[in-house]
């Protein structure tokens, strides 16, 4: 197969971190008839369409050649290669794919399409009761307030589109104009290429959720590149103040035309599978959710509260229960103390991969939640040098695990916290030393002090008769001695 | 400086839109001498990490951009400041057309069929023609002899300069006042000598067999992709208005600096 050429391709280009990730994936599954994928996607996305017919629009050449080599024995797909701008407005397809958003359906040979209008491109293109899947960049997304200094890479040859909705209603507004019915947005995490977690606005808004969706949000990892911070200790507070979609790295929005076959969407998806709504409460992968609070935020609260018995009942009931190797950040705990751990599943999410990377064998996610007290800054509470240790000998373990070598900062916020560490500790042990000084100069003038007395003292005749005796018995004790080895 | 930033005489163009008079001062960067599809640069001469480049367009920026290049700004091409700097007398009179056959460049060898593409200007041009050849092929007598003998009148608008050597400061503009006593423009190949003559006001024409340089390997998508990306200057016959804004935005002629803001850029300080 050979790609089709539309014109604005780019013949040197190839876009790097397409979207994907499993929720993106299982969402593009549900697309039907002839389907249109613009914009860079992982290919194994493409692969989950079941559609028999599907186009793919990207604007690199070398990306568009390697798709089409890929699809050369799968009938029924097509790979065009160009800017959104020359893609015929034909109202050609029943799903329109746009996971990976619309900052990158432009090149360098085009004009820039302001986001209301390349999204009017895409709207050009859907038949009656078609559905379109967009993912909407949030330029205000947590990983973006909390993203470290990097290069503007080869790709900001231009500025994103100014035009950019602020939020997901300007999104619904903007489909609604345009005679589409919106469906469902949820909000993305932790970044918008390859989110890990989807969550609706209406289950965010559940207060009966807040526990289980702080799990969600805490275990879906970091987003990529260098941060000022770990933005997953705000997981509770962006629920508790009805943040959680204001500050999305990314909206994912399903809106269809008028006539479109109904097809259920879940109302979030996590690691743990579909979350649903249903007459008999949320189902998280098929399993009732539990209301209360995420276990690690609650161990977390105590510590910092200072109430060390109930941080040490919490630990021992966690680390003698059957969710001992649970992280923390899994778990929802009832008001009446129940633990509620999600059912087991093979993938590591990446932040626990990450933690456990450092982890010894013995209680990993006992050494989990170490590493995240010095990571969240309560390190200080304690004054052993590793907490794991400490949290180990607490919640009642026969077997103390070995100290873990403490991780290298990852974020701006925790390298500070280490710099600043570092300098009180040598500014501690800078006292110590002054004082070991101070003490070995005053014990060495007692010292001195008291060789002076000897020596007065061995002057008198009092010292000079003591000093005869002691010279006699030192030589009656050598005669002894001589005498006894040559009875031997 | 580098010695390409003296070709056809660009770098005394900009020199004296500056306010030199004598010789230009050394440009700190590069100036991209020619329209191409790619980064501006030429694929044959060095490039320096660091040293930065001045290029014609905004798309040129862009797209150097997009390859990796930092440090690149739009200027202009020089011909759009000698367009500012000569204007158009009002009683110019225009005739027939100039030809600039598809050439190669030092060292390269053009494949075509000089007779064929003779035959397609004279099915093609109603007026005059007057063909420009390269220097290499006006000192060669077998193809200069070959226009001649069309009837077509054959000029040379002179040697580009080379490594700091033989260079002409007045080359574009004899470029510009014998493109201005024509009407028409024409290549078989979108050019920069096409892009100029658009904008020294004449009708512009691609077409004819556009010939192959020995060896020739298409970069950035090579011919097929400058069919494709600029189809409305292909042809016999061409929309001037159209042609005028293409020609505008590829020799950056909308994206010119004033003498104080390039002097700044150019670390000309001594004006």
């Amino acid at each position: 197969m050979t790609p089709l050429l539309l014109g604005g391709e780019m013949p040197h280009w190839s876009d790097h971190s397409p979207a994907g990730g499993v929720p993106l994936r299982e969402l593009a599954g549900s697309a039907h008839g002839h389907v249109l994928v613009v914009g860079p996607h992982d290919p194994a996305l493409v692969d989950a369409i079941p559609a028999r017919q599907v186009t793919v629009l990207v604007r690199g050449v070398p990306d568009a050649e390697e798709l089409a080599a890929r699809w050369v024995d799968r009938p029924g797909v097509q790979v065009c290669c160009g800017s959104l701008d020359k893609l015929a407005a034909v109202p050609a397809y029943d799903t329109v794919v746009a996971l990976d958003g619309l900052d990158r359906t432009g090149s360098t040979e085009a004009a820039d399409l302001p986001w209301p209008a390349a999204l009017d491109r895409l709207l050009a293109v859907l038949r009656p009761g078609g559905r379109l899947l967009l993912s909407v960049t949030n330029p205000v997304g947590l990983n973006r307030l909390y993203a470290g200094a990097l290069p503007p890479d080869d790709s900001a040859w231009a500025p994103f589109s100014r035009e950019t909705p602020a939020g997901p209603g300007a999104v619904r507004d903007h489909l609604r104009a345009a005679g589409l019915e919106p469906l469902r947005a949820y909000a993305a995490y932790p970044a918008p290429q390859s989110p890990t977690v989807l969550l609706s606005e209406d289950a965010l808004n559940d207060p009966q959720l807040h526990g289980y969706l702080t799990t969600a949000l805490r275990r879906a990892g970091l987003p990529g590149g260098p941060l000022l911070a770990d933005p997953r200790p705000l997981a509770d507070d962006l629920l508790r103040h009805g943040l959680a979609v204001p500050l999305a790295p990314a909206w994912i929005v399903v809106a269809a035309r008028p006539g479109h076959r109904p097809a259920p969407l879940p109302d979030g998806l996590v690691a743990d599978g579909h979350l649903l709504r249903t007459p008999g409460g949320w189902l998280a992968g098929g399993v009732p959710v539990a209301a209360g609070e995420c276990l690690h935020d609650v161990l977390l609260a105590a510590a910092r509260s200072g109430d060390r018995p109930s941080f040490r009942a919490l630990l021992t009931a966690w680390q003698s229960g059957v969710h001992a190797d649970v992280p923390a950040d899994a778990i929802v705990i009832s008001p009446d103390g129940t633990l509620h751990a999600p059912p087991p599943t093979p993938p590591a999410a990446p932040a626990a991969a990450l933690a456990a990377a450092s982890a010894p064998a013995a209680a990993p996610a006992l050494s989990q939640l170490a590493a995240a007290m010095h990571a969240e800054g309560l390190s200080h509470l304690w004054p052993a040098d590793d907490i794991g240790q400490l949290l180990a000998a607490m919640a009642g373990h026969s077997e103390i695990p070995p100290a873990v070598p403490r991780a290298t900062p990852e974020t701006l916020r925790e390298l500070t916290a280490a710099h600043d560490l570092l300098a009180r500790r040598l500014d501690e042990a800078k006292t110590q030393l002054i004082w070991y000084e101070q003490r070995t100069a005053t014990l060495q003038s007692e010292l001195n002090r008291a060789h002076r007395i000897i020596t007065v003292l061995k002057a008198t005749p009092g010292g000079r008769a003591a000093t005869a005796v002691l010279a006699g018995a030192r030589r009656g004790r050598r005669l002894a001695t001589a005498a006894l080895r040559r009875l031997r | 400086m580098h010695h390409a930033n003296h070709y056809y005489g660009h770098s005394y163009v900009l020199a004296r839109w500056c306010g030199f008079d004598a010789d230009p001062p050394r440009i700190q960067g590069y100036l991209q001498h020619g329209w191409n599809i790619g980064d501006g640069l030429a694929p044959d001469h060095e490039f320096v990490p660091g040293v930065p480049t001045f290029v014609w367009s905004e798309r040129t920026r862009r797209r150097a951009w997009s390859m990796g290049r930092r440090d690149v700004h739009v200027v202009g091409a020089p011909w759009a400041y000698l367009t500012e700097m000569e204007p158009e007398k009002p009683d110019q009179r225009r005739e027939g057309t100039i030809w600039y056959p598809f050439h190669g460049w030092e060292g390269q060898h053009v494949e075509g069929d000089h007779d064929r593409l003779i035959a397609e200007i004279r099915d093609t041009e109603t007026g005059p023609v007057t063909v420009c050849l390269y220097w290499q092929e006006y000192r060669t007598p077998r193809v200069r002899r070959r226009y001649e003998q069309a009837g077509f009148r054959v000029i040379c608008h002179g040697y580009r300069g080379g490594w700091w050597k033989d260079l002409d400061p007045d080359f574009l503009s004899r470029q510009l006042a014998e493109q201005r006593r024509h009407l028409r423009v024409a290549s078989n190949r979108l050019c920069s000598a096409v892009f100029y003559g658009v904008l020294a006001g004449c009708e512009p024409a691609v077409y004819g067999d556009p010939m192959q340089l020995q060896g020739e390997q298409d970069l950035f998508g090579g011919r097929s992709r400058i069919r494709r990306q600029w189809a409305d200057l292909h042809g016999p016959h061409i929309d001037v208005a159209t042609a005028r804004d293409i020609a505008a935005d590829e020799l950056g002629a909308d994206r010119t600096l004033s003498p104080a803001e390039l002097r700044h850029l150019f670390h000309w300080t001594t004006a």
